[in-house]
């Protein structure tokens, strides 16, 4: 039973460390409190349905095209309205982004109405049992995406070009601008990738949960958690936050009931603030010099 | 014969004269004495939209009081507008305690929260601060979903009325929501002239340096947020009477406090009628624009704020002060302010 739930913890954790993984990304990098960041969470779900209902493609296939479009979507959100916006403050982005959400979730009601869909697997109930515990196919892939999707990204940042100029910017723009880097596009290009990750969270939730237009609103408090817990822009501490988060989640339905499992993580992002602010693993750089 | 040019510096100062807070005060009784005449002699529906408004400045006056004039950007300020509406709820269902006395403790319950949530979380700074109350919203809404014997939950709670027939129901509530956001106002106004509001305004410019000025810079915050909490948990209070019936989505809404923002926006944070004139702005400007797309008002709601956003990244008020002084022709041309 413990170890049925640890594991149910520790699926739930890797959904929450994907959805997390572009919130923090954003957060660390822009200083944007991406309150836009379900809105593009639903998006990708919305993706995933449609591509899996008239194409047939799976979810975990295609992967790519959903990551592809919600890079657009934010590229061009930072482009047109964030890049006017940010630097007036963390109020303004936190209200700009709030209203692109509302824009992204309401477009979304509109098209698709509140209607509950599905996408169904011919693996959807499957599942492999390992020392009694039930592991089912679905879940393991969302892990397996989230590990790949953790090193992948911290391989974008540490090896390449652009990944350098993302952290180069983090550390300090005005310096970055001046050794040539194009901060205006690398912002753009951030908050695509934030957008990507937070689309691909939301293809691989269309699998295992109801797509609806308020599908990601139940992760944003997740993600605030998870992203205070690894501590801003730290890649691989969110994998591991993600899963503390998750198997505390689930433990705590064991103990206390079902229904309190926001207020878990309500109650872990104000601790950790006031005990930690840099998170377990933050490296207090990443986003704490950065005025404004 | 005077110069073209002295005449109309001569208007344009005129003009500016007009748009000092002075003049502009003894507008107030005029249009408060319209406020009060209005309710008996225009229909439900308007009394209704305005009931709307007033409430909406009154949140907007709390959250001015912390994020206008403190600087603290207290995101899930709503927690106290939510409490506040089932401080005085619960306590009217179970104990049968009357509105009044309901309100009272939509007052009390809040601004005990905000004491004890700011004595630790007023330590924040900035965007910690703001996601720090974005988390004590989440959580406290769970807690009342969850804790059923007292709140019912989800599945909600009526609110006896005070007022008897419809009509005086509506007027009763519209009367309700134009005192408190009066007092809301004055509030702000008293706070802003005295000591403790220049140490607010000094704490919101740079908290170190009020520190080391001697101003006690934890007790003043604290003390803003416990009164921004009360006002907000007596609108709360009186929305949940004017509901009738009460559940927890609603009244702990992230929206509302955007909505708040977006009104210190256009009217100006840490001004005494801006977060006012704010509301009536968007309050009146959204109602027109949903009431003819009553489906899209969350989509047109979003759209709206986005657009505020983009159009007036510092703020309409920053404009008008720009225009106001360009008219007094302090700004001399492509001058900076």
């Amino acid at each position: 039973m413990v170890a049925q739930t640890i594991a149910s913890g520790i699926f739930l954790g890797a959904l929450y460390a994907i959805s997390a993984l572009g919130f923090s990304l954003v957060w660390g990098v822009l200083g944007i409190v991406n309150m836009a960041h379900a809105s593009f969470l639903t998006l990708g779900a919305y993706v995933a349905f449609l591509v899996s209902a008239h194409l047939g493609w799976d979810p975990f296939l295609s992967l790519p095209v959903g990551m592809a479009v919600l890079f657009v979507v934010g590229y061009l959100s930072q482009v047109s309205l964030l890049n006017r916006v940010f630097r007036s403050g963390l109020a303004m982005s936190l209200i700009a982004t709030f209203g692109l959400g509302l824009v992204v979730t309401y477009t979304l009601m509109l098209i698709f109405t509140a209607d509950f869909r599905g996408v169904i697997l011919p693996y959807t109930g499957a599942s492999t049992t390992v020392w009694g515990v039930i592991l089912p196919y679905t879940r393991l892939g969302i892990l397996a995406a989230a590990v790949i999707m953790v090193i992948g990204l911290s391989v974008f940042l540490n090896r390449t070009k652009l990944g350098l100029s993302i952290q180069a910017t983090s550390l300090n723009r005005d310096a970055a601008q001046l050794v040539g880097v194009n901060t205006p596009r690398v912002y753009a290009a951030t908050m695509g990738i934030g957008a990507a990750i937070a689309g691909a969270a939301g293809m691989l939730a269309s699998v295992v949960y109801s797509v609806q237009p308020y599908l990601g609103d139940p992760f944003i408090s997740r993600a605030f958690a998870v992203t205070v817990l690894a501590g801003m822009g730290s890649v691989g501490g969110t994998l591991v936050a993600g899963i503390l988060l998750g198997v505390a989640e689930s433990l705590g339905v064991l103990v206390i009931g079902p229904g309190y499992q926001e207020a878990i993580a309500s109650g872990m992002v104000v601790l950790i603030l006031l005990l930690r602010p840099t998170g377990l693993f933050g490296r207090q750089f990443f986003a704490g010099v950065k005025g404004g | 014969m005077a110069e073209p040019t002295a005449i109309r510096r001569n208007v344009r100062q005129q003009l500016a004269g007009l748009l000092q807070p002075r003049v502009m005060n003894w507008l107030l009784i005029p249009i408060m004495a319209l406020l009060i005449w209005l309710p008996g002699n225009v229909n439900a529906y308007w009394v209704r939209v305005l009931t709307g408004v007033f409430m909406m400045a009154a949140v907007a006056q709390s959250f001015n009081i912390i994020m206008g004039l403190a600087g603290y950007l207290a995101f899930g300020h709503t927690v106290f507008f939510g409490l506040g509406a089932y401080a005085a709820a619960t306590l009217m269902h179970h104990f049968g305690i009357s509105y009044w006395i309901g309100l009272v403790f939509a007052a009390v319950i809040p601004a005990i929260y905000a004491f004890l949530f700011g004595l630790v979380l007023l330590r924040l700074r900035s965007q910690y601060f703001a996601v720090a109350t974005i988390g004590v919203l989440y959580g406290t809404r769970e807690l009342v979903i969850n804790l059923r014997k007292i709140t019912l939950g989800s599945s909600g709670l009526v609110v006896p009325s005070v007022f008897g027939s419809p009509r005086e129901v509506v007027v009763g509530y519209y009367m309700l929501m134009l005192a408190l956001m009066v007092i809301a106002t004055l509030t702000v106004w008293w706070i802003t002239r005295n000591r403790f509001g220049y140490g607010l305004r000094a704490i919101k410019s740079d908290e170190d340096a009020a520190r080391v000025m001697g101003i006690p810079t934890m007790r003043y915050k604290v003390l803003a947020w416990v009164i921004a909490a009360a006002v907000a948990g007596v609108a709360g209070g009186v929305f949940a009477g004017s509901m009738s019936y009460l559940e927890p989505g609603p009244v702990f809404s992230i929206t509302t406090v955007v909505k708040a923002f977006a009104m210190l926006l256009i009217g100006g944070a840490g001004s005494v009628f801006g977060p006012v004139i704010g509301a009536f702005l968007f309050g009146l400007a959204s109602e027109f624009l949903w009431g003819a797309f009553i489906d899209y008002h969350m989509l047109i709601l979003g759209a709206l704020i986005v657009v505020i956003t983009l159009l007036f990244p510092k703020g309409i008020s920053d404009l008008f002060a720009q225009f106001r002084s360009r008219l007094a022709g302090t700004v001399e041309k492509g001058g900076d302010r």
